[in-house]
């Protein structure tokens, strides 16, 4: 049977969100005190009707001594009203009948007898009766209603609670236990259980199964010994509202997992970008190949599930060189088959070389791990790609200038050991035709003279031409004639310092005069300098040009071509130049250039 | 004393020279000189011009070891020789004129160059006297050349004078020849060039006295020695204008 106790839930029917909580409380536990669910004990109950009409015959007394002849039946129908409100229809019943017997005896004036005899008498018994017991009929489901209402309040909170206890709760079985036993408090059972799987009942428990659709969630424990009703309202109002939460709980951890799965793919993701974009940033800032590779072993060897990253390069003639290996060379005596993938880099539409990972022995490898080696082999070959375009353009911006170079060398030989050679000859013929003149034609011989001259003449001018086409002495005598020369024509006074003890290659001396006849150009017709010096030095694998001048300053590449095509034929030879003009504080140009070691 | 054949000739103007007499006084004897240039044109051009200058050209020579071979042979008064001759196209004309000087010190030798440089006329002017050094243009000016040439048969140096005015003209600061008046720039180009005093001042329309006064006053200023000959003189000019 269920325990007849004041529920404490008394208190939470008090609460009434929003207005104050002291008035309704009271108004609302006086009516509850009347209007109960549960029924007070019975012998309480015969007491307060015994009660009630005792206090009822003397107040009729008392009123019928005040005002002789009235009808005081209506009396009556209070005690039968509050004991109908608070117990069950049988004790109302009773109460109703005591109440007309009551009623009856006052009507009757023979006040031994409690029989109605007369007509009216037994007219007001009729009315009376009815109306007593359809008041207690009113009551009695007034109470049945509020008893219902209340219970499905209660229910609801519950369900309430049971939601937030296992949609917010981080682990299911705790939350779940909690549930149990908040349903049992609140349903009055002696315990309930919650399981996540189908339990077979026994002969303690009844085993309630709850389920979504087709799908078992769980199942609901609880004593096998619950009266029907309890049983029908556990059916009917309070299983599915745990199915719908136990399905909610369930999808939540669903989406939970599906979640994390999602957020460690995607954090996989963002590890792999950054790895690429690391070796990236390292491609297109054109370091030296040997740090890319090690890079890029470096992040194979970082990627979960493989060892041994290496990167090999195809030579002609043999084996593959590795040329970069990762530090986590796994242990190669551990037993266990090995699986390897090997990515071609492909270069120039030509095989390069690859890049191969392994798997630890005896594991598989990851599944997509040849499109991410792939990812780090593709840089790789830009990377390669890179200093192959770079190298190719600085050869053949050297050999550019090379040829011009051999071309005007060609050109300069030909004038100077053709034409020239070939004027001088032509003098001297014509001095042979004038020297055979006979003395009486002076004038013939004066012309014969004149041509001679005039052969000198176009002979000095190619000289000059020749020596701007190409410095001849700088193939004859090297550097050091050449650039003192250079500083004896000089209209600026040049001050010396060459210590270039070796000749250089050609192009390196050729390089060098044409560095210094252009300063030395410039320093007399733009910058008005009184003095430029001129510091050379060839070391071991570095031939340094330092000139200075006192001049204007304001030399700006830009505007004239000498200075572009100076720093044109030193780059393509691999070196660097630097201008320093300030106005007004004179000209400094810095060539480097390196020289193979002979 | 008319010998037709070359090397009595030799061995006669030898022992002239030993016995000190000038060689140039004897008589109307030509001067023997071997010509060398690898250039067919240039080397019959010049010896037609020599010949017809009076000299007596005993030999042609194509290339460094075919004039060594003619010197030894004839051991002419004056060899003109091409810088540039096979195989090397580069300074055989001055190696040969070394080994030249080596075995006939007496020998005059006239380097004829396309570009004069002063290394090169520094060098020669250190293998000893007798030495020419000039532009191949110049041999179309036929007197000149041709005093020239007799000139440095007898021993006198001679430096083209474009290479001493690149010299002289080169730009210094605190240029040591600013202490020179214009007449001293010009007599001390001249003396650069290998004349004598003489020589100085019929091209400058002055008295030989007049010369040695500008002589006396630049080697003075210059802080230079007195030369006791004019080889000497070339050679501590050239080298003060070079280094200065």
């Amino acid at each position: 049977m269920t325990q007849n106790r004041w529920a404490p839930e008394m208190t939470s029917d008090g609460r009434d969100p929003g207005t104050d909580a002291e008035r309704p409380s009271i108004r609302t536990r006086l009516l509850a005190v009347i209007v109960r669910p549960t029924a007070p004990p019975l012998a309480l109950g015969v007491l307060v009707a015994t009660a009630f009409i005792v206090a009822e015959t003397v107040i009729i007394f008392v009123l019928r001594e005040a005002v002789p002849g009235g009808s005081f039946g209506a009396v009556l129908l209070f005690g039968v009203l509050v004991v109908s409100a608070g117990w069950g229809f049988g004790l109302a019943l009773v109460t109703t009948l005591a109440s007309a017997l009551v009623y009856v005896h006052f009507h009757i004036d023979d006040s031994a007898s409690f029989v109605p005899e007369r007509v009216q008498d037994l007219t007001a018994m009729f009315i009376f009766l009815p109306l007593a017991l359809l008041a207690s009929t009113l009551a009695g489901q007034a109470r049945l209603r509020a008893a219902e209402a209340n219970q499905r309040r209660r229910e609801a909170d519950l369900a309430a609670e049971l939601a937030r206890l296992m949609l917010r709760a981080g682990a299911v079985r705790p939350a779940l236990d909690r549930a149990a036993h908040r349903l049992a408090e609140v349903l009055g059972l002696p315990f309930a259980a919650l399981e996540l799987e189908a339990v077979p009942a026994d002969e303690h428990r009844s085993a309630i199964p709850l389920r979504d659709g087709a799908s078992l969630l769980g199942t609901l424990l609880v004593p096998a010994d619950l009266p029907v009703s309890v049983q029908q309202r556990l059916h009917q109002r309070v299983v599915p509202s745990l199915e719908a939460q136990l399905a909610a709980t369930r999808d939540r951890e669903t989406i939970n997992a599906a979640l994390e799965e999602s957020r460690k793919e995607l954090e996989q993701f963002a590890e792999q970008q950054a790895a690429l974009r690391r070796v990236a940033t390292l491609v297109a800032h054109g370091v030296a190949l040997t740090e890319v590779f090690s890079a890029v072993v470096g992040e194979l060897s970082r990627f979960t599930g493989v060892q041994d990253g290496v990167l090999l390069r195809n030579e002609p003639d043999g084996a593959p060189v590795v040329v970069a290996a990762s530090d986590d060379a796994g242990d190669a005596s551990a037993a266990g088959l090995r699986a390897e993938v090997e990515v071609p880099i492909v270069v120039g539409g030509r095989i390069w070389g690859a890049g191969r990972v392994g798997s630890p022995p005896g594991e598989p490898l990851p599944t997509d791990i040849e499109a991410r080696v792939q990812d780090f082999t593709d840089l790789v070959a830009t990377a390669i790609t890179n200093v192959m375009t770079r190298a190719e353009l600085t050869a053949s911006r050297a050999r550019i200038v090379a040829a011009g170079d051999a071309a005007r060398r060609r050109f300069e030989r030909d004038l100077h050991d053709g034409a020239q050679q070939r004027l001088v000859s032509l003098g001297l013929a014509l001095r042979a035709i004038e020297a055979s003149v006979p003395p009486e034609q002076p004038a013939l011989r004066e012309q014969l003279s004149d041509a001679v001259s005039g052969l000198v003449g176009v002979s000095g001018e190619l000289q000059e031409i020749s020596r701007g086409i190409h410095p001849a002495i700088v193939s004859k005598g090297g550097v050091g004639p050449a650039i003192r020369t250079l500083a004896r024509r000089s209209a600026v006074p040049v001050s010396l310092d060459v210590s270039v003890g070796r000749r250089l290659v050609d192009s390196a001396e050729v390089a060098v005069y044409y560095v210094v006849a252009e300063a030395l150009t410039n320093a007399a017709k733009h910058a008005r300098a009184s003095e430029v010096s001129v510091r050379i030095r060839a070391e071991a694998t570095n031939l340094c040009i330092a000139i200075r001048d006192d001049g204007t300053g304001g030399a700006d590449p830009a505007q004239g071509s000498g200075l572009i095509g100076l720093r044109d034929r030193v780059e393509a030879l691999g070196g660097s130049m630097e201008i320093a003009s300030p106005r007004g504080r004179g000209t400094a140009l810095l060539v480097d250039i390196p020289l193979d070691q002979a | 004393m008319v010998a037709c054949d070359g090397r009595l000739r030799n061995n006669v103007t030898a022992w002239r020279k030993l016995i000190g007499v000038d060689v140039s006084s004897i008589g109307t004897a030509p001067l023997r000189v071997i010509v060398a240039d690898d250039d067919v044109l240039l080397r019959e051009g010049l010896s037609g011009l020599l010949e017809r200058s009076g000299f007596d050209v005993v030999g042609r020579a194509g290339d460094g070891g075919q004039l060594l071979t003619l010197v030894r042979d004839h051991a002419p008064e004056l060899v003109v020789v091409d810088v540039r001759m096979p195989p090397t196209h580069t300074t055989e004309g001055l190696d040969a004129a070394k080994v030249i000087r080596k075995e006939l010190p007496d020998t005059g030798i006239m380097v004829l160059s396309a570009h004069v440089e002063a290394e090169h006329a520094m060098d020669l002017l250190a293998s000893g006297h007798g030495i020419g050094y000039l532009l191949k243009s110049r041999v179309t000016d036929v007197a000149d050349f041709v005093e020239t040439l007799e000139r440095v048969a007898k021993g006198a140096s001679v430096v083209d004078p474009a290479l001493v005015q690149e010299l002289v003209s080169a730009r210094r600061r605190d240029d040591p020849l600013a202490v020179l008046s214009p007449r001293e720039r010009e007599v001390l180009a001249l003396m650069a060039e290998g004349r004598s005093n003489a020589g100085i001042g019929r091209r400058l329309w002055v008295t030989e006295g007049t010369v040695e006064k500008h002589v006396r006053s630049i080697l003075t200023k210059l802080d230079l020695p007195a030369a006791d000959d004019d080889h000497r003189r070339v050679r501590a000019v050239i080298t003060f204008l070079e280094v200065r």
